[in-house]
């Protein structure tokens, strides 16, 4: 049975400085940062990324777009091809994105800032925006991927700018959700979550 | 952190099973995507390696329906057990709202379990974030089996921080449930 080297882990975890040492401290919390809070997207801007997504996929002849979290959830989709299939290629895509950034890492870089998955007939093209997020355009062979690199690099800027004036208004909004939606929500997963759901 | 959608009357939220190789992460999803209802799950995602172990990551949404004229979505993630995984594990972890750990309770998994757990933390506090404050919920698994540990032994040196924990057999669906409500409520708690 583990005694000592396991009781000192657990002072560890808990964190109350006996023994082994304490886990790393950590980093200061700023005022708002997407990764630790919850990020509120409204009407306003949800609508300024629609149009510079809308115009992105236009221009490139994409049958799809998206901005998303590098957690993987999509903010905006625009596009006609893969709506139904966009929560998973949001997933793969930001999993993929965050795992290049590991390697990135080893190699003694920050990130790489894009990232491209080229098929027979399909490309993908994905760009970091900021620190937090991430655009992706899929198009096929007749558009030429420097022209999508261009066009891609310069909705960056613009989609960046929209994102961080959203963090600027997220610093000033009150946190947490209504009470009421949040008695509901614990509502619902009771009832779908029970412990045998029928098919 | 969790994303809310106001213009799509969306929320989304973001949980990852995390456990040392084999403990039951991929099982836990499978059970989930088997007796879910159809229109509360999309497909299970599975990036597996040939011999069927969690290469990457297997993902898995849920839809509650709309709360209040907002769609609850939950997405479910598990990391690749295997030691030689941690970057890859560093990088599925990346944005989640809370966790699951799922410790195997047989007797000669403590160690890995411990290793695990201790890995979950620091990546957790790499992120910034407070590890005791962490929407945290943990799952021993395989208690069906004659090596199983007795909770009273696993708590002591696994939930020494006290969090929400369940019993469970994964491979039948015991605790399963239990689970995955417990870590939905605490995330919807921290929305």
């Amino acid at each position: 049975m583990p005694n000592d080297e396991y009781s000192g882990l657990s002072r560890q975890l808990r964190g109350d400085g006996n023994g082994a040492p304490a886990p790393a401290a950590p980093a200061p919390v700023p005022a708002f940062d997407p990764n630790l809070n919850d990020m509120i997207i409204d009407q306003v801007t949800s609508d300024s990324i629609r149009l510079v997504l809308t115009q992105l996929v236009r221009d490139s002849h994409a049958s799809g777009g998206m901005v998303l979290d590098r957690a993987g959830q999509i903010i905006v989709w625009d596009g006609s091809g893969y709506r139904d299939e966009s929560m998973q290629l949001g997933a793969l895509i930001a999993g993929t994105y965050a795992s290049t950034r590991q390697m990135a890492r080893i190699l003694g870089e920050n990130n790489f800032r894009t990232l491209l998955q080229e098929g027979a007939r399909e490309k993908i093209f994905t760009e970091a925006v900021g620190e937090y997020w991430l655009v992706s355009v899929i198009f096929d062979r007749h558009t030429h991927l420097g022209l999508v690199k261009v066009i891609c690099n310069r909705a960056t800027v613009d989609l960046g700018a929209v994102l961080l004036r959203s963090i600027e208004m997220n610093r000033s909004r009150p946190r947490g959700l209504d009470a009421a939606l949040q008695r509901v929500t614990r509502d619902t997963i009771d009832l779908i979550f029970r412990e045998e759901p029928e098919k | 952190m969790a994303l809310i959608n106001v213009a799509a009357r969306e929320i989304h939220g973001k949980i990852v099973y995390y456990g040392p190789g084999l403990c039951g992460k991929t099982t836990n999803l499978q059970y989930i995507h088997g007796k879910i209802p159809a229109g509360t799950k999309g497909d299970l995602l599975s990036i597996a390696t040939e011999t069927e172990r969690t290469l990457f990551f297997d993902f898995l949404p849920l839809d509650l329906g709309k709360v209040h004229g907002f769609t609850i979505r939950f997405h479910l993630y598990t990391v690749p057990g295997q030691v030689l995984y941690e970057r890859t594990r560093i990088a599925v972890l990346n944005g989640a709202d809370g966790v699951v750990f799922v410790a195997d309770a047989q007797r000669d998994r403590l160690q890995d379990n411990l290793q695990s757990l201790r890995e979950l933390a620091q990546n957790v506090s790499h992120q910034g974030k407070r590890f005791l404050d962490y929407p945290l919920v943990m799952q021993y698994n395989k208690m069906d089996l004659p090596d199983s540990l007795p909770v009273p032994i696993l708590d002591r040196y696994l939930n020494t921080i006290r969090v929400p924990r369940f019993e469970a057999t994964a491979v039948n669906g015991n605790g399963v449930f239990e689970t995955l409500r417990a870590i939905c409520k605490l995330v919807t708690n921290k929305l």
